[in-house]
């Protein structure tokens, strides 16, 4: 049954709709239950009570999109804008709030320009990493993409959701540069040096003049970003990579705190992802193909399955960039800090200008991460549960350990991993599962839960988060009495105050619905 | 404003028209074409799709994962496969009409059945 949103009459829905209508035409107004369906949480629990779309409107232009926006005002209808969607493991493109129209920036799809001289590509949010790829590989232009491990999304979203490649510009929020945005009562901005018209250092430098709103943008309910400027790597002289496979649980600690001053110093200058053997098994083979028990597995059965498969217990890939003489003298320095730390296997491969092209080590795009949906068999899912901690090798043990005893109370097998930035590192938690299993995806709430309760003893919050916890996640930041989240809504009421444009993302509410805060 | 490279560009492969006012007789849609891009990133190489496929299909991850391409396969019917678009099948999740429109899903579904 279709929803609708809180507070708001079929008559006046109705009425809403049809203004949507006037403005992108009966083909790009989607309101019947297949269509919605595609805008359902897809990787999420499918018994959820929680974050159905009541339908969705496809805007064609940035002017459609600030039509869409008055309307909306007008109407009192709250919308939830999607790049393309494949939030996936986040909420995908379904609003945090029953009966919000999602408004599909899909069609907004354009590469808009490409400076290969200064290194970046201006955006609409439409365009897929496969898109930006394969434009770049067919125009040979010589510019490297930092790419999510899930590529199916838009290149925009991801870098406004904080999203992490693992390349020296795997911090993909960080190499936004311009944004132009349509602000929650149908008005346009552009921040930084854009602010100014024809400035031509709007996607060169990104303060501008006074406060920077880029950060305002990301994971924001404050604005509906239409164009971005991101920049892009320039192809390097050289480019190294180590494949790294560690055999033990606790060689994680020494590994983070060998690591950690590498990546400090940018000796390491890419981000990398240690993750645990699981990360491997899933996309390689099913549970059911190692035992027929519910209990999450045992370490005498872990240890059976990395030892068919040849795997150790922790496995990465260290990526170095640049020019030839440098990047042997990272790669040596980092080889002898490992070495000299502890026993890791390691497998070195390296590429330069003028070798094949098919050869070079760049990131390229793959949706093969997400066979680890599979796991369980069934419809799969993922949740992924991502606190900051210090770049600290106990701590990361400690959590490790913690992690593993609740996936166990939980009857799940952990996988886990650490992305390291150059001060902090991501912890995640990644809890896979059968969407459709109701008892399975009782025990993930369950555990999830814990998982947030857990860090937040220890003083620690994610990054982001699905729709279902922003909320609690949100509440984790408490210093002086939540001041950063009475400052974020005291702005919402002022920008929005009808409070149309996604409430609840991230846990920011507009004061019409306060009350629905989790 | 001197750029080192302009480039306007229309992901689509029909591009869409400015403003929905403008409603030119929709061209045919290359369903090979349309395949790559729409279901490409999933089901071409080693795509999600493929290896989800491969092993329902009893083939694994060896060498005869390439008969789980949609292509290679000889038994897809137009019909099945724009359900499967708009309904999902397993872990794929239905795809919206803004990702693969009527024309886009009904031009691979008439693309894949081709060897039926």
């Amino acid at each position: 049954m279709k929803p609708l949103p809180p507070g708001i009459t079929a008559a006046a829905f109705d009425r809403g709709l049809k203004s949507f209508e006037a403005v992108v035409g009966k083909d790009q107004l989607f309101v019947g239950d297949d269509d919605r369906a595609a805008y359902e949480d897809v990787y999420g629990p499918s018994m959820s009570p929680y974050h159905h779309p009541s339908a969705a409107v496809a805007p064609g232009s940035v002017e459609e999109v600030q039509a869409i926006v008055r309307a909306a005002n007008e109407h009192r209808i709250p919308i939830w804008p999607i790049s393309r969607g494949k939030n996936l493991g986040y909420g995908a493109a379904a609003p945090a709030m029953n009966g919000t129209v999602v408004v599909d920036l899909g069609r907004l799809n354009r590469i808009l320009e490409i400076d290969v001289k200064r290194g970046y590509a201006l955006l609409e949010p439409g365009v897929g990493f496969f898109d930006l790829y394969d434009y770049l590989e067919r125009e040979k232009i010589p510019l490297w993409m930092s790419i999510a491990a899930n590529a199916w999304g838009s290149v925009v979203g991801n870098a406004l959701e904080r999203g992490f490649g693992y390349t020296p510009y795997g911090d993909n929020a960080s190499q936004i540069c311009g944004i132009e945005a349509v602000l929650p009562d149908g008005g346009m901005f552009r921040t930084g040096m854009g602010a100014q018209t024809g400035n031509p250092t709007w996607n060169l430098f990104r303060p501008g003049f006074g406060p920077d709103w880029t950060g305002m943008l990301c994971q924001s309910n404050f604005g509906i970003v239409t164009k971005l400027g991101l920049w892009l790597e320039p192809e390097p002289q050289a480019a190294a990579t180590v494949d790294v496979s560690l055999p033990n649980f606790e060689d994680i600690g020494w590994w983070i705190d060998t690591l950690a001053p590498l990546r400090l110093s940018r000796v390491l200058p890419s981000p990398p992802n240690t993750g645990n053997w699981l990360g491997v098994a899933a996309v390689a083979s099913q549970r059911s193909q190692w035992t027929d028990s519910d209990a999450a597995l045992t370490d005498q059965q872990i240890d059976a399955i990395r030892a068919k498969m040849g795997l150790g217990w922790w496995k990465t890939t260290l990526t170095f960039h640049g020019l030839e003489g440098a990047v042997e003298a990272q790669l040596k320095a980092t080889l002898d800090a490992i070495n000299n730390a502890g026993h890791a296997d390691m497998k070195v491969t390296r590429w330069k200008r003028g070798d094949p092209p098919e050869t070079a080590l760049k990131a390229r795009p793959t949706t093969l991460p997400l066979q680890m949906t599979n796991w369980y068999g069934g419809r799969g899912g993922h949740l992924g549960f991502s606190p900051i901690v210090p770049s600290d090798g106990k701590i990361c043990l400690e959590r490790i350990r913690k992690a593993k005893r609740r996936f166990e109370e939980a009857d799940l097998d952990l996988y886990h991993s650490f992305t390291m930035g150059e001060r902090y590192t991501t912890s995640i938690a990644l809890i896979t599962y059968d969407r459709d299993n109701a008892e399975m995806m009782d025990r993930v709430d369950k555990l999830f839960r814990h998982l947030v309760n857990d860090a937040r003893e220890e003083g620690f919050g994610e990054y982001r988060t699905h729709l279902t916890y922003m909320d609690e996640v949100a509440d984790c930041y408490d210093y002086n009495d939540h001041a950063l989240r009475r400052l974020n809504e005291k702005l919402k009421d002022l920008i929005d105050p009808a409070g149309i444009l996604a409430p609840g993302k991230q846990g920011v509410w507009p004061a019409r619905y306060r009350g629905m805060r989790g | 404003m001197k750029r080192t490279a302009l480039t306007l560009l229309a992901i689509g492969l029909i591009a869409a028209p400015a403003a929905s006012l403008a409603k030119p007789k929709p061209a045919a849609v290359d369903g090979k074409a349309a395949f790559a891009h729409r279901c490409g990133v999933c089901h071409r190489d080693m795509g999600m799709g493929t290896l989800a496929v491969s092993r329902r299909m009893g083939f694994g991850m060896g060498p005869d994962m390439v008969k789980a391409w949609l292509e290679n396969r000889n038994d897809l019917t137009a019909d099945y496969v724009v359900s499967a678009i708009r309904n999902g099948v397993y872990s794929m999740p239905p795809l919206s009409r803004v990702e693969v429109s009527d024309a886009d899903a009904a031009a691979i579904g008439r693309y894949l059945a081709k060897k039926k």
